[in-house]
């Protein structure tokens, strides 16, 4: 039976298209502020910092198959804590105001997703996005009443902060400053969907029962990945609030969960990159479509139905053209050797 | 030595009774044909012994410990493992990963991050996969495998270890603080050879006599041939009750399993 | 040969303002040549041959929404714009420079009129911007133009007033304005039970605290105020509490909901019974929103009406309906306060001798004084108008003058 003292595998198949693809993107975007005016590069760094909460939805739904819309509240939440503290606590050191954005996206992430994750019925896809997506409506109501943090007005940033030395005011150092950080959430997330805790979302997102039969409490990696994702959502709504100077409740409502649900779709689920690209190629759309005469009044409409068309024909959105499915999926196991051997061995 | 013991369990799905107080005793080292009727209550039975649904009566002990309302992935833990009668394995990922993410069910979220037991898994998945014949296949999808193929994927998921001659060192051993999957205790094998040919057949059924000496097996199956060829002792349900059981000589020569039969068309 | 040169400038202009979709007023616009494709219909006044083409036009941003919700009253704000931007370059521009106007629509989305803010000062170059109607949207933009991009910004909109930035000047009315001549008014011809009602954020409540100073100043009871999410439907239990406790004025701040609000007052016989409605920011441009017939004899109190009987007011109606024929957008009280805005900058910059840079616009816009504007004439006191306020009365489909208060005093930012 299993005499052989030999195994040839197949070769892994070589990773072409991602990589590149990846470092195409990331190239193209360093260049950008080179050629372009301030007011592209300004728009472009608000794109950067969607893209930031569009990866925070593709963690949770692309990766582990949990359909939030709750993104958006912990978005407009790490504004809020960055405003507060600048407005109401004179707080104006980036770095304690981003550890105030990522803590409460971190606390709140555990708070709710414990609500929602570790009851005694392993909760639907369709609980969690209507849970979620109250989460962002209560939230927009919450902070609509709220007069102390400006109610329905919202709150404006005037403090200029200063992050690795430079003012964090929309120009091309703010764009480098938002790039940076961008990287090194891109190369986190990456860390954790290649990861070994990868593969189980992975499992999570194909097959939760399975998972359960085989020995996993499958609602840890969830409440992980969620956390995780509202850290990222919560942070990148902070930069976005000092950024733009200015935070709402209209932030925290289900407008921008809505909106990082259409960048991954558009852009690619499953990808890291595709939400990078669904992002800067929606808000480029929303920029310039009202610029024409002939739809000016319903560009909206116009912009709908794009995002319909191209969903429908490809599902896989745009990172789909470029990258396969294989290539997408990934591979997880141990690639020390392109040949896999095994010693040869007799069993009993 | 008792690995499980099933007493009184009952199932009723609305007017439907699926399961009527059955006892089942399931020893060491020995390999259970669980049969019967369509609509007997084979599966419901597998699926109220793993935790898929919880039986409305009766008790099931799991090595001495009550299980009837615990989690199913707590009686993974505990050394249960199943293949479903759907096959059910993880579609978008290689035959390698499958394998990989069974093997990983009792390392910690910390560990898997940090993919420590990457490595250490490489060999013992090589091993698995030739024993199920699997090695040619690793890298491909297992939605462009066979149907026998998946079957033989999703045993091999369940019985991890249980072929393995591997000793573990004791560095691995300190290492595996909770109770380890590695080497499950009862294996519930829902038509594991549903769709194979004649000769995956033997394979399976040679494989299986190799991890009953690891194990216990409880299989429920259709193809009486098989049953009898690799089981120690055989359960017929009908109706949701136990109508017989015995070696496989004495349920083949028994009156009522005849009647259950041929009354059944 | 003057006279030739703008004479064929006024037709070229009026062309490239109706004519925005025609290919050769495309080709004609500088803009227009440089990529930007047909920003707006009628967005775009040609620079006259007879500019001085050394110092270039001035700018005119208009931050409006021209598309979702709001729309409505951002056309009408552009419309007005054009209107006097025309009247502006056909007599020689300011200073013998002309004027141009660039929009950017920010479709009523709070964060793209951020983004629209900085391209209209980054891409477009503008001097100055104008526009935004809710207060969320303003404080949204404002650090972005007054700060960052340093502009002068123009905010059209009755709000609650408490705006004190630097660069930002509020061009209509606040509750200091209104407060008192709505609620003497009432007051003096016979309204003795008052509910407070009103939208649940910063507007509503700030123009009811005001009402309600008043009131206790005179000792007038309120029976009660209640405020109501912006998105509520159905007013049957508060339309049933006003009719339970004999309310004889209703002041209104309900924006939310508030077709059915007055749709639902109207049907269960307030009205007939005597009761009364007073809400300072009706006028005729909100019959869109709210039928005449659903607010008889509401009680207002605003800068200006439509059909005030006015020669200036009845100048500017004309010329927005000479250029805007088949328009159903009104030159109500927002557009009314954009040309006010655009005549104090005008007057700004003949101030400070054509220099456009925004200190010296906002060091010169305080104590300007327009001899006449849309509703009469105004003064810039600090960042906000004296003006004309006038109590007028729904009928039918206008708005008569009850009473006029001559060159109110704003009190903001003292």
């Amino acid at each position: 039976m299993c005499l052989k003292n030999k195994i040839n595998m197949n070769k892994i198949p070589k990773y072409r298209a991602l990589p590149v693809f990846e470092g195409a993107v990331f190239a193209l975007l360093l260049f950008v502020p080179l050629i372009a005016d301030k007011f592209v590069i300004s728009s472009l760094t608000v794109f950067l910092l969607l893209s930031m909460l569009a990866i925070s939805f593709e963690l949770c739904w692309g990766y582990t198959g949990i359909l939030t819309f709750g993104q958006g509240f912990f978005f407009g939440i790490g504004g809020y804590v960055v405003a507060i503290l600048m407005n109401k606590a004179q707080v104006i050191n980036f770095y304690v105001l981003s550890a105030g954005a990522i803590g409460i996206g971190i606390l709140l992430g555990l708070f709710f997703g414990a609500f929602l994750f570790l009851g005694k019925r392993v909760p639907t896809i369709i609980f969690i996005a209507i849970g979620t997506m109250t989460l962002s409506y209560l939230g927009e109501r919450f902070f609509t009443g709220w007069a102390w943090v400006g109610a329905a007005n919202g709150q404006t940033l005037w403090e200029v902060v200063e992050v690795f030395g430079v003012e964090f005011i929309p120009g091309v150092k703010a764009f480098y400053v938002v790039m940076f950080f961008l990287t090194i959430i891109y190369l986190l997330c990456r860390f954790v969907v290649r990861s070994q805790l990868g593969l189980v979302c992975s499992g999570l997102r194909q097959s939760e029962e399975r998972l359960k039969f085989l020995g996993y409490q499958i609602q840890v990696p969830k409440l992980i990945i969620f956390t995780f994702a509202a850290a990222i959502a919560s942070f990148a709504g902070g930069v976005f609030s000092l950024h733009e100077g200015f935070v709402g409740p209209t932030s925290l409502g289900f407008t921008f969960s809505a909106y990082a649900a259409l960048y991954c779709l558009f852009g690619g689920s499953g990808t890291l990159i595709g939400a990078i690209i669904g992002t800067i190629a929606i808000e480029m759309a929303r920029l310039y479509l009202s610029d024409i005469n002939m739809i000016k009044h319903y560009w909206q409409i116009v912009l709908g139905a794009i995002l319909i068309v191209v969903i429908l024909f490809r599902p896989h959105g745009i990172v789909g053209l470029f990258v396969g499915t294989r290539e997408r999926i990934g591979y997880f196991g141990f690639r020390g050797t392109r040949k896999l051997k095994v010693k040869a061995d007799k069993y009993v | 030595m008792r690995i499980i013991e099933v007493q009184g369990v009952c199932k009723q799905f609305g007017t439907l009774c699926a399961l009527n107080g059955v006892n089942l005793k399931i020893d060491h080292n020995k390999i259970y044909g669980l049969i019967g009727p369509n609509g007997s209550g084979k599966t419901t039975l597998m699926k109220a012994i793993s935790g898929a649904h919880f039986p409305d009566k009766g008790t099931i002990c799991f090595l001495g410990q009550d299980i009837t309302c615990m989690n199913p992935h707590l009686r993974s833990q505990l050394g249960l493992s199943i293949k479903f009668q759907i096959t059910s394995v993880f579609p978008e990922l290689c035959v390698y990963d499958n394998l990989l993410i069974a093997k990983q069910a009792g390392e910690s979220s910390w560990k898997l991050l940090w993919s420590r037991s990457k490595k250490a898994l490489h060999e013992e998945i090589l091993e698995i996969m030739e024993c199920f014949h699997l090695q040619d296949r690793a890298y491909d999808r297992v939605s462009d495998l066979s149907h026998g193929e998946q079957q033989w994927l999703e045993i091999s998921m369940a019985t991890h270890d249980l072929l393995s001659n591997r000793e573990l060192s004791q560095e691995q051993q300190a290492e595996n603080s909770t109770p380890s999957p590695l080497k499950p205790r009862l294996l519930l094998l829902d038509e594991p050879t549903a769709g194979m040919s004649k000769e995956e057949r033997k394979i399976t059924g040679e494989l299986l006599l190799k991890a009953k000496q690891n194990c216990a097996i409880l299989i429920v199956e259709h193809d009486l041939d098989f049953i009898k060829d690799i089981c120690d002792h055989i359960i017929v349900l009908s109706n949701g009750e136990v109508l017989d059981e015995g070696t496989p000589e004495e349920i083949e020569s028994s009156n009522q399993v005849i009647e259950v039969y041929t009354s059944r068309v | 040969m003057e006279k030739e040169a703008k004479s064929k400038y006024a037709n070229s202009v009026k062309e490239g303002i109706k004519g925005i979709s025609r290919r050769r007023f495309l080709c004609n616009s500088v803009l227009a040549a440089a990529g930007w494709v047909a920003t707006t219909a009628g967005g775009w006044v040609l620079r006259p041959e007879w500019a001085n083409a050394a110092t270039g036009p001035i700018k005119i941003g208009a931050l409006l929404p021209i598309s979702g919700s709001s729309a409505s009253m951002g056309i009408g704000c552009w419309q007005m714009m054009q209107v006097w931007a025309k009247k502006v370059n056909d007599n020689g521009g300011v200073l013998g420079r002309p004027v141009e106007l660039y929009i950017e629509d920010y479709g009523s989305e709070i964060p793209k009129a951020v983004q629209a803010a900085r391209r209209l000062a980054q891409q477009r170059g503008v001097h100055m911007i104008t526009g935004t109607f809710w207060s969320s949207t303003r404080i949204a933009v404002k650090k972005q133009i007054t700060v960052r991009d340093k502009l002068p910004f123009f905010y059209p909109a009755e709000y609650e007033g408490g705006e004190c930035t630097r660069n930002l000047f509020c061009t209509s009315n606040v509750p200091n304005h209104v407060a008192n001549p709505l609620v003497s008014h009432l007051l003096k011809t016979g309204s003795k039970r008052f509910a407070l009602l009103g939208s649940d954020y910063t507007f509503p409540r700030n123009f009811n605290k005001a009402y309600r100073k008043i009131l206790e100043e005179k000792n007038i009871d309120i029976v009660f105020e209640e405020y109501y999410p912006m998105d509520q439907t159905s007013f049957a239990s508060l339309i049933a509490k006003i009719n339970n406790e004999k309310i004889d004025c209703v002041l209104s701040n309900v924006v939310g909901g508030w077709l059915s609000f007055y749709k639902s007052l109207f049907e269960s016989g307030y009205y007939e019974n005597g009761g009364r409605v007073g809400c300072h920011f009706m006028d005729e441009s909100m019959y869109t929103f709210v039928p005449s017939k659903y607010i008889p004899g509401l009680i207002s109190c605003m800068e200006s009406y439509l059909h005030l009987d006015r020669p200036y007011n009845k100048m500017v109606k004309k010329a927005y309906y000479d250029m805007f024929p088949d328009t159903k957008a009104e030159p109500g009280y927002a557009p009314g306060s954009t040309w006010r805005g655009l005549q104090f900058y005008e007057q700004a910059i003949i101030k400070t001798n054509g220099d456009l840079r925004t200190e010296a616009i906002t060091e010169a816009l305080p104590g300007i004084k327009l001899k006449d504007s849309i509703g009469g004439p105004a003064e810039m006191v600090g960042n906000h108008c004296k003006f004309n306020i006038y109590v007028a009365r729904n009928v039918g489909k206008t708005y008569e003058i009850l009473d006029q208060y001559d060159m109110v005093d704003p009190r903001e930012c003292v």
